[in-house]
């Protein structure tokens, strides 16, 4: 892939796509393939969804290309994909969560987002802790769990998430916070 | 004020992370999870076909620009051809109606020659370029 498009800002890969540069709009979705990936699987439980909302948001991306105006591509993008995910939960219900099991299949859907091969037996204790931090995480409430999970999954600044959600930078910060206590004084319970 | 208690949040905030960066890198991180290829190859198809469609509406727009550039430009000419037109035939009016009147001045016997109508409407129109009405003109003659 082209070395110069690596190095070469979002808005301006945006730009370039524009003007009919397809590898652009390429290294674009790339950079943020993992990232945004993880956080909808994370955010709806559920890979296959995830594939099907991770398709849209980037369809949606190119909809609406020429109207981004916004200061962070990225604070765009997760706010296409957060709207996204409200509206494919509001259609979906019973809402899932990462514990539920479905079927004949008795693992939980966060065992199978979250360890694509089997872990080894030395990983078993970070698997546990990963186990209990993601059930910390499903209790916390929506506004908290939603910003904890831009920070920590998809890595977004706090100004990032803000704009993203549409709230003051202090709104975000206290979620973040709040979120951050709640998880220290259960792990700390649990441990 | 605003800043500074965001400054000191994201100061706690950061703190709170540092101290379980471990741990959520442990459990965020290892996660390296992609879309499978058949979702990204529809992403890149779809994004050149929404650039391809650009290309064309652009084309598109240009040809239709252009059309109603030269549909205006025709219009224009052919009003100046109109008004051209206009023009010399109320030149060629103007000329017979001042032969009328001189002729009717001089001989009256003329203009009993044209039917009652017509000679009825030149007179109206000549009492008109002179600013009179039928009665205002009778008066004064």
């Amino acid at each position: 892939m082209n070395m110069r498009l690596n190095e070469t800002s979002d808005a301006e890969l945006l730009q370039l796509y524009l003007q009919g540069d397809a590898e652009a709009f390429k290294v674009l979705e790339l950079r943020y393939r993992r990232q945004l990936f993880a956080w909808l699987s994370s955010s709806l439980g559920n890979r296959g969804d995830a594939e099907d909302i991770y398709q849209d948001v980037w369809f949606k991306i190119i909809k609406n290309a020429e109207r981004f105006k916004e200061v962070s591509f990225k604070a765009w993008m997760w706010k296409i994909a957060r709207n996204r995910v409200i509206d494919f939960r509001r259609k979906k219900k019973p809402d899932l969560t990462l514990d539920q099991c479905f079927g004949d299949d008795e693992t939980p859907l966060i065992d199978k987002i979250k360890s694509p091969a089997a872990s080894p037996a030395g990983e078993l204790e970070t698997e546990d802790m990963r186990r209990v931090v993601m059930q910390i995480v499903e209790t916390l409430p929506d506004n908290q769990r939603e910003v904890f999970l831009m920070r920590v999954e998809a890595h977004l600044s706090f100004k990032e998430i803000a704009t993203a959600l549409d709230v003051p930078l202090n709104t975000a910060l206290g979620r973040m916070h709040d979120a951050m206590k709640k998880i220290k004084d259960r792990l700390t319970e649990v441990r | 004020m605003n800043q500074q208690i965001n400054s000191s949040l994201e100061k706690d905030v950061l703190a709170l992370e540092k101290e379980s960066q471990e741990l959520l890198s442990s459990i965020f991180d290892v996660q390296q999870l992609d879309p499978p290829a058949e979702i990204i190859d529809a992403i890149n198809a779809e994004a050149r076909r929404y650039i391809l469609m650009r290309k064309f509406n652009r084309r598109l727009r240009f040809m239709m620009k252009t059309a109603a550039l030269a549909a205006g430009i025709m219009l224009v000419i052919s009003g100046g051809f109109h008004i051209n037109n206009s023009h010399s035939k109320l030149d060629r009016h103007q000329v017979v109606l001042n032969q009328l009147s001189i002729v009717a001045g001089e001989d009256g016997a003329l203009l009993n020659e044209l039917d009652e109508s017509s000679t009825a409407n030149l007179a109206e129109l000549l009492m008109q370029m002179q600013g009179f009405d039928e009665e205002s003109f009778f008066a004064l003659n």
